[in-house]
């Protein structure tokens, strides 16, 4: 399988930080890749430059094949690449229905289409009996499976998860572990930002490791565990 | 009434409870200067027509689409002056003007918002204001084109014909009433079908998240401009249709801050974002400005014997609540953005929803 | 350079007011994130606060202050306790209508207790003003003796001081100076003939007799350039006159000279109110010291004068109207009554006419002293934000208002300060601008959106930024009206704000956008 996503040098400087400087990695069709490092390492920011939501300072991101710099989100969203947010952002006085159709309506201008669309990824995860609740009312681990039936409304061919696990409990977070996995067999290639390791490890067919904006460690997650810089740069020095 | 409150306020399909209430008031609305023919009754309800037009077209752009423009005057004023600077100065009828109204209203929306939105929140708010101030002062300056602070005055409206035949010669308040209410209908129409649209989806979206509305692969240029467009052109025909109503306009009667203003509180007030909520906010609003203004509250006050006609007090109210529906108009925004920041609508909607809560 | 300088200077003072408005704003800004809209309501309550105390316990504006701070201060604390603090968590919409509402609360009851009419606060130093930059603004050194000879004349005629003589004979060297700079300049000669005479009057004998000679010799030159000038002819005849009254028995050849040159005058311009009026006045001076058929027949002449001022121009203000046609045949004693109440009182005292060129920088006192104050304050406020505990808590509070919660800090008792703090800022610009502006309930509107322009000028937040950008905004509105026009020049500073906001948002001096 060829690479669906292709980071090349990516750099992003905010005033004079680099909050990311000269990323390069590749995503294979299909895989899931976990996306991890310390607190500031920069995955967010690199998330951002990769959907568009600010162009990177230098480099390429390049989707199937084309060139993404500059593109807006709404157009990268079009093109079949979805992101989640870290803080999630439900569009909170609309019901858990029409948040999800609004993503549906990515792909169709018919409303009864994207209800139907919308209606079948809120079973998927588990939301249907709340279709008509609030979104701003839901409890946050719910609100988190909103954001990703929104997102899977879209019908996205490359997804990238910020944080999804973040907040949850053990229960929660095993549901959206399944989910996550489930997503991969339908064929679509997965980038997840997360924090639990453990999590991390099992999900993920390849790791990527930044470190102060800087690519630190590629590789399966056996080799990451084995990998003496990452642990240090998780556990500090001293250890 | 809570299941009324439902129906009207359900977001998908129509029931038939929903459209039946809308032909009996249609129906009523219709026929009621067949009864009536107190031309102050006629023209309080004309107001409340231009209330409602005003209210809903603002509702489209700022309760639906989260643009908080306190810059409608502009739209108003540009459409008033269009309409009847064709009229002095060309002779074109104004049912004809104010559709060119609406044509230059939408081309220098286009220009506002290729300005404004670039701007987010508070800064939105305050680029609007200074685009319609511009305007206002453009129109008090360009003294050759718009007469300056002197204003037009409409010295004939030409009758309005078919062929040959006269379909009226606006000499009585009773053609302007159904001008009033049809713009009022087509407003209220054009903005549920955008409700049930996906347009309507996505501008809720913008206003809910703009980012997460974004990155849902909805374009926040191309909508918002969308909303303003039909937002704008609107209250162009609210602005014609004042002009042509009251026969004449001048910079502080169209194009004032207070008219920004007083557009968003007629939202606030109903409940923005809600189809009804404009039509609640003028329900409020046109009666107690104009029961304030000829002095129907002081002489309540007297009849029900709270203070006499004669006292201090008596007199105070006589001379100064017809001067006070602006001190009104800010009690109630006051009131309403503490008590009830849902407006009229949400606060009914929530206390139905408490009591029939404390029923079960 | 004179012009742009004026309106630079005008614009430097009105610009510490609106810093002033400005400071207020971005301070509640600061620490609440409310963009408050009654901010100019809340000047207009401080224009009303000082036009109160002036009329009915006669305090002076600027020393009212001392008062309208603190009680600005109790009504903005109460207004962010009772309202504002209510909306801080909620939308910003909702903040920006509640402060809206407010504003229309308040200038609607100033409404309804003051009616809509302007007030007008004046006193005595309201239309006062001083020069400055002479030398700068006239670098040509016979202007600068020349403007500064008129400027003498002027003050001695308007007879301050006291000391009209020692100014008349400061500017009789002045005028020669000039004239050594710059020989044969008719209106130096002209006003240096005119300061002479006036001299000569508050003079006796001997010295009055040479200083009359010496005007005599400069009207003659300043004629000599310009002959049938108007007020040239009129000055002398007044000089001539003014003479006569002293000479004793040489008076009726002085009146005829006198009347020469008004017949010159009037060859020249038979329709000037000035000169006939004064010929008028002379005959009746010559009718005093005469009796019987001559007294008549100067009487007759002088009323036949003033019948003609009158034609030319309509009795002077604060004058009492006379019935000309009424009294046309009366007997001579009548007309004499008439006469003696219209020439009892005249001056005879030459008119000065500077060429139409205002010499140096007109800088306006009320203003003047404001801007003095604006920047005591300004000071006053940097000290006690930098300076005091207060003050650094509230500067916590505006960087980051929940990491300052968590500091201990009281971010309530501070919104509350910072919400007083601008109130009695906006109060103070508000007395401050008192004796300069009409005071009206609907003033705020303007002022609020100029506070809004000048904050997001300076950055929103930033006090520094704020300072300077009421003084920017302060230049371009007096430029604006003087080099495009009056009424465009809010549009200059509306367009200037739109520019600021779509290029660089964050302001001249913020650091980041909210």
């Amino acid at each position: 399988m060829g690479a669906i996503l292709e980071i090349k040098h990516v750099s992003k400087f905010f005033g004079g930080l680099a909050a990311n400087s000269d990323v390069s990695f590749e995503l294979a069709e299909g895989m899931i890749m976990g996306l991890i490092g310390p607190n500031g390492a920069g995955k967010t920011t690199l998330f951002n430059c990769i959907t568009g939501y600010y162009p990177p300072s230098r480099g390429e991101v390049i989707f199937k094949g084309r060139k993404m710099n500059g593109l807006e989100p709404n157009k990268v969203c079009k093109l079949g690449m979805a992101r989640t947010w870290q803080k999630v952002r439900p569009l909170a006085k609309m019901s858990v229905l029409d948040n999800v159709m609004v993503g549906a309506l990515c792909r169709t201008n018919s409303l009864k289409v994207a209800r139907d669309i919308a209606l079948e990824q809120l079973k998927v995860v588990r939301l249907d009996r709340k279709a008509d609740f609030l979104a701003g009312g839901l409890p946050i681990g719910e609100r988190k499976k909103l954001e990703v039936a929104r997102v899977l409304a879209t019908r996205p061919q490359l997804l990238l998860l910020d944080e999804v696990m973040g907040g949850l409990n053990p229960a929660e977070s095993e549901e959206i572990i399944q989910l996550i996995l489930d997503i991969k067999k339908h064929g679509i290639t997965q980038m997840v930002i997360e924090h639990d390791m453990k999590a991390i490890m099992r999900i993920s067919d390849r790791i990527v490791v930044l470190n102060s904006g800087e690519k630190l460690a590629e590789g399966s997650p056996e080799e990451i565990v084995a990998n003496q810089a990452v642990v240090e740069a998780y556990l500090g020095s001293e250890h | 009434m809570k299941t009324i409150l439902n129906k009207l306020g359900n977001n998908r399909g129509f029931s038939p409870v929903a459209i039946s209430l809308w032909i009996a008031a249609l129906a009523g609305l219709a026929l009621f200067p067949q009864f009536v023919d107190n031309p102050y009754a006629l023209h309080v309800m004309i107001l409340f027509f231009l209330s409602t037009i005003m209210g809903e077209s603002w509702n489209i752009l700022g309760g639906y689409t989260g643009q908080y423009s306190v810059g409608h005057a502009a739209y108003f004023g540009v459409g008033a002056y269009t309409t009847m600077m064709l009229m002095q100065y060309r002779q074109i009828p104004p049912w004809l003007g104010m559709w060119a109204g609406v044509a230059v209203v939408m081309v220098v929306a286009l220009v506002i918002g290729s300005i404004c939105f670039r701007l987010r929140g508070p800064y939105f708010v305050l680029a609007s204001i200074a685009v319609a101030e511009i305007m206002r002062l453009c129109a008090v300056n360009l003294k050759d084109l718009t007469n300056g602070a002197e204003g037009i005055l409409a010295t004939e409206i030409p009758p309005f014909k078919i062929g040959a035949t006269v379909v009226t010669d606006f000499l009585s308040k009773v053609p302007f009433y159904y001008i009033g209410l049809s713009f009022a209908v087509l407003t209220i129409v054009a903005t549920m079908l955008v409700q049930h649209s996906k347009l309507g989806y996505y501008f809720q979206a913008i206003r809910e998240d703009q980012d997460a509305a974004h990155a849902l692969g909805i374009s926040l240029s191309f909508h918002k401009n969308v909303a303003l467009l039909l937002s704008a052109g609107f209250t162009s025909l609210a602005g014609s249709f004042y002009a042509i109503y009251v026969g004449f306009i001048d910079p502080p009667t169209v194009l004032a801050l207070d008219i920004s203003v007083q557009i968003v509180l007629i939202c606030i007030i109903g409940g923005i974002g809600t189809i009804y909520g404009p039509v609640v906010g003028s329900l409020v609003l046109v009666p107690l400005s104009e029961a304030l203004r000829s002095n129907l509250i002081a002489q309540g006050i007297f009849k029900l014997g709270l203070a006499s006609e004669e006292s201090g007090v008596g007199v105070f109210l006589k001379e100064n609540l017809a001067h006070a529906h602006a001190l009104i108009y800010g009690i109630l925004v006051v009131v309403v953005i503490l008590f009830m920041p849902d407006g009229v609508l949400g606060f009914a909607r929530k206390l139905f929803t408490a009591r029939n809560r404390g029923n079960a | 350079m004179a012009i742009f300088l004026q309106s630079l200077i005008s614009g430097v003072l009105i610009g510490g007011v609106y810093a002033l408005i400005g400071i207020g704003l971005t301070i509640i800004f600061g620490v609440m994130r409310v963009i408050n809209f009654a901010h100019g309501d809340l000047m207009m309550i401080g224009m009303y606060l000082t036009w109160n105390l002036f009329q009915y316990f006669h305090m002076d504006p600027f020393m009212s202050i001392v008062v309208g701070i603190p009680a600005m201060f109790l009504f903005g604390g109460l207004l962010q306790k009772v309202f504002i603090n209510r909306v801080l968590g909620a939308l910003p919409q909702n903040q920006i209508l509640l402060t809206i509402g407010l504003g229309l609360i308040m200038s609607n009851a100033v409404m309804l207790v003051y009616t809509s009419d302007y007030k007008i606060l004046t006193t005595r130093y309201s239309s006062d003003s001083f020069k400055v930059l002479q030398s700068v603004v006239n670098p040509d050194k016979y202007e600068r003796l020349y403007d500064k000879g008129n400027a003498l004349v002027a003050e001695a005629l308007a007879g301050k001081g006291g000391n009209a003589a020692e100014l008349l004979a400061k500017a009789d060297k002045k005028y020669e100076e000039a004239l050594k700079v710059k020989p044969g300049q008719f209106r130096a000669l002209a006003n240096w003939g005119a300061s002479l005479a006036s001299l000569a009057r508050l003079r006796q004998g001997e010295e009055a007799a040479a200083l009359y000679a010496r005007a005599d010799e400069k009207f003659a030159a300043a004629a000599a350039i310009e002959p049938g000038d108007i007020d040239i002819l009129c000055n002398w005849a007044i000089a001539y006159a003014s003479r006569a009254a002293t000479a004793g028995p040489g008076a009726d050849s002085l009146y005829e000279k006198a009347y020469e040159k008004f017949k010159e005058g009037e060859e020249a311009r038979p329709d000037s109110y000035d000169l006939f009026n004064a010929w008028g006045a002379t005959l009746y001076r010559q009718a005093l010291i005469k009796q019987g058929a001559e007294a008549d027949r100067l009487l007759a002449a002088a009323w036949e004068k003033y019948r003609v001022a009158l034609d030319a121009k309509p009795v002077e203000e604060g004058a009492e109207p006379v019935d000309t046609e009424a009294l046309a045949n009366k007997p001579p004693a009548e007309i004499r009554a008439a006469l003696d109440q219209v020439y009892g009182k005249f001056p005879f005292a030459p008119r000065l006419k500077p060429d139409k060129r205002d010499a140096g920088i007109s800088v306006s006192t009320p203003l003047a002293i404001s801007f003095v104050i604006t920047v005591a304050i300004t000071l006053l406020l940097y000290w006690f934000l930098m300076k005091t505990d207060t003050g650094q808590a509230i500067r916590a509070t505006a960087q980051d208002r929940e990491a300052a919660q968590l500091m201990g800090i009281n971010v309530k008792r501070m919104s509350i300060l910072a919400f007083g703090m601008g109130a009695s800022l906006a109060g103070t610009a508000g007395a401050l601008v008192s004796p300069t502006y009409y005071i009206f309930p609907q003033i705020g509107g303007t002022f609020t959106l100029k506070a809004f322009v000048i904050t997001v000028l300076g950055g929103m937040g930033s006090i520094l930024g704020a300072t300077v950008g009421g003084i920017i905004i302060g230049v371009a509105e007096s430029l604006g009206a003087v080099y495009i026009s009056a009424g465009w020049k809010d549009v200059v500073v509306y367009v200037l704000f739109l520019l600021v906001l779509l290029f660089k948002p964050s302001g001249l001096f913020g650091k980041s956008r909210v």
